[in-house]
């Protein structure tokens, strides 16, 4: 058995190096494909090896496994296009900016992060004035709360940046409303204003905008290194990688702009965790000046704080997560719980939650019962 | 442990023969139950190698029982699927035990009780090989060929007696090629065999254990969401050939109904492409190369619909095609 490190360095290596795909034998790709799956960048490993020009010379085994995870990835971006397209019907009269984030952005904005992608829901944010209008507006074109109960209900609109998430009663497709990028309780003073403030309009789709270059990247960082959910976090890694080159390489003055954007929107820190990540696991050229003026503003903490998050950065797969992973996993959601609200609403919310897990835990047999369709 | 499979071939020239193909039912039954407990046991499952692994003593059983005919990949083979059932661990295993299906070492699907875990098993391999690749359209739906290799494809949804039909094609001498999964290839519209063990449900086991007093069956698994369900082995002759593609010649919707004569009726070409959408796993995923693929199926394939009661009336009408 391969040491642990070892699978996710292997995998990245050939993201890095994918003109070596067809080098790999047999035996290695049975164990890398499920790796690259849990990290959920098999499409993303696919579209490296197609863009190298080499996947006809891969085996026909991992060759299917790449040319299915292409298709996979190719639905899910003609279906973001028509679910933002469907949005913005429904908000043509909302009469204040739609900015499309995340996966959302990167497709419509053509970004290098929608390489090999893939989604599971759509995020928009409007102006927190502006959100019940839209609520209205999406309620009228079939867009209905997902069912949740009336905590869940009360936690979302008390306490959190976004309204519970809704589905599209036909199409199924869940849609995040957001009205700022992090919780309004979280120890980060995010002015909104500001982020609509720098949004760019997206050519092509009236209405709809796209954050600034330096926003984007934030609120990816905010939302791995402060929220504490590691599912997808190498993807999301991988993903500010890609922003970072493509933003480094085509607009003016990024690197400079970069550190005096992430103070002014107190983003430092998570900014700080995920260069320190970027730079070490993916290699992303981060220049020197950028990353001095950052850290001499952050101090230590994210340095130290880099090994637990390494761990964490480990692909959810046993040939790479061993106890050490799972405890830092477990260290970070609790440290994502506590930058997103105060102990005094933290600690009925995780004894709420603890005491749902053991009801559900008793009606599972009922529930089990339905699974499988 | 080492996985369990056959030595690695070595390098050999175009013209020597091919290595013999080793079958789990030559392996020693402690082999099997070793590297189902340990690496996992390398099962061609048609064009897929599964890796499969399991310690649940009715699995082992199960396995043995009902892929005594499959082809084990050789050690080098590339695994497409890592698939472990396995009990669910924490204080209610000594209450109500669960079971739980994992693909890539991740859990699919809620747990089940473990009586279940024949289904579970079954099931989840279903999953893993309709909606975890894409690189073939695949379709819900029987498949059987006859001998000269033309096949007819048997949409249907739960409850239309496609396994039962199928089940009884396959008794009267038709090739299985699958009862569930019909997989097309996207290149040239050949129907790719994947014959595993035929899922009976209900009244149709009662059925085919009359007519077949032979046949090789699993564990009864009662109260699933299907009801009783019991797997039936596929005959070894459809296993040897699961690599002959075989060429589509007809799509037949059945339907069983009480006393109804076994009635063939032709179907439009437009309404049988419509209602394979339907029984589609991947239609949305692979796009207009699913929409090529069903549109080369129906112009290849005679449509028609198919009411049947009675199990014999309906093998002569398919002989008769």
């Amino acid at each position: 058995m391969p040491s642990p490190p070892s699978m996710r360095s292997e995998l990245l290596r050939l993201m890095g190096d994918p003109g070596s795909a067809p080098a790999l034998t047999p035996a290695q790709w049975s164990r890398l494909l499920p790796v690259a799956r849990q990290a959920r960048l098999l499409g993303r490993l696919a579209h490296a090896v197609q863009g190298a020009g080499v996947l006809p010379a891969v085996p026909d085994g991992p060759r299917r496994h790449l040319t299915g995870a292409l298709r996979l990835v190719a639905a899910h971006h003609r279906d973001v296009r028509a679910e933002v397209a469907h949005i913005m019907e429904a908000l043509k009269d909302l009469g204040a900016p739609v900015v499309l984030l995340k996966g959302a952005a990167y497709v419509l904005g053509d970004l290098p992060a929608a390489d090999g992608r893939l989604f599971t829901d759509t995020d928009v944010m409007v102006p927190a004035a502006a959100l019940n209008r839209a609520e209205s507006l999406l309620a009228l074109a079939g867009w209905v709360p997902a069912k949740s109960d009336a905590y869940d209900t009360l936690y979302y609109r008390r306490w959190m940046h976004q309204v519970p998430p809704l589905v599209h009663f036909r199409r199924g497709t869940v849609l995040d409303l957001h009205h700022t990028l992090v919780p309004p309780t979280a120890r980060v003073a995010l002015e909104a204003s500001h982020v609509f403030g720098a949004a760019r309009p997206l050519p092509g789709v009236p209405g709809a905008w796209l954050p600034a270059p330096a926003d984007m990247v934030l609120h990816s960082a905010a939302h791995l290194f402060n929220e504490g959910m590691f599912n997808n976090a190498l993807r999301d890694l991988s993903d500010m990688d890609r922003l970072l080159r493509h933003f480094g390489a085509t607009e003016p003055e990024f690197w400079d702009n970069l550190p005096a954007r992430a103070r002014r929107l107190d983003m430092e820190t998570p900014l700080a965790h995920a260069l320190i990540a970027a730079r070490s696991l993916l290699g992303t050229p981060v220049p020197e000046a950028a990353a001095a003026r950052l850290m001499a503003r952050t101090g230590l903490g994210p340095r130290l704080l880099s090994p637990v998050f390494d761990a964490a950065l480990q692909p959810a797969h046993p040939a790479c997560r061993g106890r050490g992973a799972a405890a830092a996993v477990g260290f970070l959601y609790l440290r994502g719980h506590w930058m997103r609200m105060p102990l005094r609403h933290l600690v009925p919310h995780l004894t709420r939650k603890a005491w749902r897990a053991v009801l559900e835990g008793l009606h599972a047999d009922t529930t089990s019962q339905r699974a499988m369709r | 442990m080492t996985a369990l499979s056959a030595p690695p071939r070595p390098p050999r020239a175009a013209t020597e023969p091919a290595a013999p193909v080793i079958r789990l039912r030559d392996l020693p039954p402690c082999a099997v139950r070793a590297a189902l407990g340990g690496d996992g046991l390398r099962l061609s499952l048609g064009p897929y190698t599964v890796n499969l692994r399991t310690r649940l003593p009715e699995l082992v059983a199960m396995v043995e029982r009902l892929y005594a005919a499959h082809p084990v990949a050789p050690a080098d083979a590339f695994v497409d699927v890592e698939a472990e059932v396995r009990s669910a661990a924490g204080p209610r295993r000594w209450i109500s035990p669960q079971v739980l299906f994992l693909r890539d070492s991740e859990v699919l699907f809620q747990p089940q009780p473990r009586a279940h875990a024949p289904a579970m098993m079954e099931w989840g391999l279903n999953w893993c090989l309709s909606v975890g690749i894409h690189d073939l359209m695949v379709l819900h739906a029987a498949v059987v060929a006859r001998p000269d290799g033309r096949a007819a494809v048997m949409p249907a949804p739960p409850g239309s007696g496609k396994s039962t039909l199928c089940a009884g094609l396959v008794a009267a001498g038709w090739r299985l090629l699958s009862d569930e999964l019909c997989l097309v290839s996207l290149h040239d519209g050949a129907l790719i065999p994947c014959p595993r063990p035929l899922n009976l449900k209900n009244s149709s086991i009662d059925v085919i254990k009359a007519r077949q007093p032979d046949a090789v069956l699993g564990p009864e698994v009662r109260d699933t969401s299907k009801g009783v369900v019991r797997h039936l082995a596929p005959p070894a002759d459809s296993v040897t050939r699961a690599g002959e593609p075989a060429r589509p010649a007809w799509v037949v919707f059945p339907t069983w109904a009480e006393d109804a004569p076994a009635t063939m009726t032709p179907l439009g070409r437009a309404d049988a492409f419509l209602r394979l959408v339907e029984n589609c796993f991947n239609y949305h995923i692979l796009g207009g190369a699913a929409f090529a693929a069903l549109g080369t199926l129906t112009d290849a394939a005679e449509p028609c619909a198919f009411t049947y009661s009675d199990l014999d009336d309906a093998v002569a009408a398919f002989d008769a095609l």
